[in-house]
């Protein structure tokens, strides 16, 4: 047997009586029915397009097929270089980029009730309700705008780089 | 024709064009809002995107080298690409390129509408001369306008395209017949300088009136991509408000940006091969793209002593590939701003070599790389070329500018601008003259398109006008009637036919010398301009003249049409200079003995290629 003191019993009556209160709650928005939607595949095209424009400008394909084990640092750094400087030009030129949360990192936001939480995640002592106070570690980034190439009628996504053969 | 409802600022520039428009219903011209058409083209096969400028190159690709469909276009497909892929995929097929139609253009020696480019196409390619590579230019431009404006043609807007300040009558005759042929109906041809000075004045939103004043001679110094054009612009004061006048124009130098950012590969590559590294031919090519960043790198940023430079790998393996080097603050300043732009005396002689005799046909590059001993020589032979300016003093041994305004994409190297600057000072200083004023603001790539633009607003009657007139005095050659003598050239005359700042719209009053003219026959004669001159009347017979005083141009022809007269009769003829709506110079022969008119060739076909 169990010998609980009778404050003890009292603190456990007073936990089932809160969690109780909580589960409540919790059963309340479980009782409706979840929101389902179906899925979709991710979009393999514009993914595609997307590689052969970070390897047309910024070589990056190239650059992740090359086996970087082999070469010291400074090679590394040198192509680096051209990834970096290509990869810049690629974001600045086909997406507006900018960050979610315009406040300075590591500086306490508050989050109003309402909020996206595709836009702003929550992580850590997850609980209570809107308005949350806490300390914003990554600002986020997001494309206001999003502009591709053009492409013909059945343009074959899967070439990345076509081969080159000079004559 | 409907109401326009644009005004539109084309740059057709050397290695890139932009289209600049504003609406027409906005009031004020110190606050016209314009912005940066973005031209759609094919940015690689099978691909297009709309871009701020459309790069002036044009591609043929052999058949096999792309695919079914892969040169369409929103509207279209076409058998040549213009624009950002045309030039990427020249770059690895120089021979199917043509790049630098509107350098020979403005060269006289060539036929301009003969089919001769690309100069080593493969025999199976279908040349193109330098007016259609021009015309296909605008045709894109204009085709990509419709596309995206519809109810608002290019053909009925008011358009003003841009040409270099320095070109012949010939290159600007032959800018607007290709608008011409390409169906623009109201456009206008606007000198480049003076559109960088127009979008400087839309840019301060009136406040240039408190920036410049009577007697002021503003230089506007242009460096492209491939040349500098020279333009000297005075204030005056008419009815109380202020005036701009351009009263000169410098001569044609073909020197710009990319010879600058080749000369800094050579130095590098000279450089490697030191250390033991032979570069290839298209190393150099990447490797002067890298050091166009580095040198405005370099010269905006006065902490930094080096930019690395990674060339690329052809192949797959771009880490073992890859060529990595430096430019160091060293080597710019010796290669481009010692060798470009040298602190030489206001006296500096421009260097000319002699051509050797066997050259290939190539566009007649500056021999003398050094711009600032071009801008010595402009200014001094300029001298008195500001002489009935109120509030301008002569003196000295040349003309002193009191501002001075930058264009064109290698003043994006900020201490380009300020050698300039600090050589200039030190000219005027030197006579006792104050230092100029910097006039600043303008966007360095889109100013031509936008003063363009802002031009095309105010020809409407709502703002201040650059007035300007044709850019130098022309002269017809007669051969004197005096016995040859071997070994002696035969002395010329030169006779006046039109004079500088003859304005659009008007006419030269008819002189009384007569030509004759063979019927059926073209009759070529010498043409010349000057620039100095300025107070040559028609009609005024030079039989001598100073070294540099008149420069000759391509030959202009008369072509007779047989037409009612005998074929080998000599017609006696007068010639009579009008300058037309679009600024351009026109010559007509009026035969003495009837109310026929005939057009004087102006751009002749050249005896090379």
């Amino acid at each position: 047997m169990i010998s609980t003191s009778f404050f003890g019993r009292l603190s456990f009556a007073l936990k089932l009586i809160f969690s109780k209160a909580k589960a409540d709650n919790l059963a309340e928005k479980l009782k409706d029915k979840p929101v389902e939607k179906p899925l979709l595949p991710g979009n393999e095209s514009g993914a595609l397009q997307l590689l052969a424009l970070l390897q047309k400008e910024g070589r990056l394909v190239d650059f992740v097929m090359d086996d970087v084990t082999q070469y010291s640092d400074a090679q590394v750094g040198a192509a680096a270089r051209v990834v970096h400087q290509g990869v810049a030009k690629v974001i600045n030129s086909y997406f507006s980029i900018e960050p979610v949360l315009t406040q300075a990192e590591n500086s306490s936001v508050s989050i109003e009730k309402g909020f996206n939480p595709d836009t702003i995640r929550l992580t850590g002592n997850v609980s209570g309700e809107a308005p949350y106070k806490g300390t914003l570690i990554h600002r986020g980034w997001k494309s206001s705008q999003t502009e591709l190439p053009q492409v013909i009628a059945g343009y074959d996504f899967s070439i990345i780089t076509a081969a080159e053969v000079e004559l | 024709m409907s109401e326009a409802k644009y005004a539109i600022g084309i740059d057709l520039g050397t290695t890139h064009c932009v289209l600049s428009y504003a609406s027409l219903e906005q009031e004020n011209a110190d606050e016209l809002v314009h912005q940066v058409f973005e031209i759609a083209q094919l940015t690689a096969p099978g691909q297009v995107e709309s871009l701020p400028a459309l790069p002036s190159f044009l591609y043929m690709p052999h058949a096999e080298e792309i695919g079914e469909g892969e040169l369409s276009l929103p509207w279209g497909a076409e058998n040549a690409a213009v624009g950002a892929m045309a030039r990427d995929m020249g770059a690895k097929t120089p021979t199917r390129l043509i790049s630098s139609a509107k350098s020979w253009l403005s060269h006289g020696q060539v036929d301009r509408r003969s089919a001769f480019l690309p100069l080593d196409a493969p025999k199976e390619l279908d040349k193109q001369s330098p007016f259609d590579a021009s015309k296909a230019y605008l045709q894109h431009m204009k085709t990509a306008w419709n596309h995206a404006f519809p109810d608002t043609p290019l053909e009925q807007q008011s358009v003003t395209i841009t040409v270099p300040a320095s070109f012949d009558p010939g290159a600007r005759e032959l800018t607007g017949l290709a608008a011409k042929e390409v169906g623009l109906g109201q456009f206008t041809l606007l000198e480049e300088p003076q559109a960088a000075l127009y979008s400087w004045i839309a840019k301060s939103q009136g406040k240039w009136r408190d920036q410049v004043t009577v007697g002021d001679v503003i230089l506007v110094v242009d460096v492209g991509g491939g040349t500098t054009d020279l333009s000297l612009i005075a204030v005056t004061e008419e009815e109380g408000s202020l005036q701009l006048n351009r009263v000169a124009v410098g001569d044609h130098i073909l020197l710009g940006g990319d010879n600058m950012d080749l000369a800094l590969a050579n130095a590098i590559r000279m450089k490697l091969a030191k250390e033991g590294t032979q570069l290839q031919p298209w190393q150099l090519i990447a490797l002067s793209h890298g050091c166009r960043d580095a040198k405005e790198k370099l010269t905006t940023n006065a902490d930094l002593n080096e930019v690395p430079i990674v060339v690329p790998s052809r192949g797959s393996s771009l880490i073992a590939g890859s060529l990595r080097t430096e430019l160091t603050r060293e080597e710019l300043d010796n290669v481009v701003i010692n060798g470009f732009f040298p602190e030489v005396g206001i006296d500096a002689e421009v260097q000319n070599r002699a051509r050797s005799a066997l050259t290939r046909l190539a566009l007649p590059y500056a021999q003398d790389a050094a711009i600032t001993r071009h801008i010595a020589a402009f200014l001094r032979k300029q001298l008195h070329s500001a002489d009935d300016v109120e509030g301008h003093e002569v003196d000295g041994s040349f003309i002193k500018p009191t501002a001075i305004m930058f264009n064109g994409g290698v003043i994006k190297a900020e201490g380009i601008a300020q050698r300039i600057t600090s050589v200039l000072n030190g000219w005027l200083e030197q006579e006792g003259a104050s230092s100029v004023k910097v006039l600043e603001g303008i966007d360095l790539d889109k100013a031509v398109a936008n003063g363009a633009a802002y031009y095309s607003f105010i020809r409407q009657g709502k703002g201040v006008r650059i007035r300007g007139g044709i850019p130098a005095s022309y002269y017809v050659g007669i051969e004197s009637a005096l016995p040859a003598v071997p070994g002696m050239e035969q002395p010329i005359q030169a006779y006046c036919i039109a004079s500088f700042g003859m304005e659009e719209g008007t006419e030269a009053s008819l002189p009384d010398q007569e030509f004759g003219l063979v019927v059926g026959e073209p009759v070529r004669f010498r043409f010349f301009s000057s620039t100095i001159r300025r107070d040559d009347e028609p009609g005024l017979i030079l039989d001598f003249w100073n070294e540099g005083e008149l420069e000759e141009l391509a030959p202009i022809e008369m072509n007779l049409p047989a037409d009612g007269r005998q074929p080998g009769q000599i017609v006696p003829v007068q010639l009579m200079a009008t300058v037309n709506a679009l600024g351009t110079l026109e010559l007509v022969a009026l035969p003495n003995d009837g109310d026929e008119q005939w057009q004087v060739e102006l751009d002749t076909r050249g005896q090379a290629a």
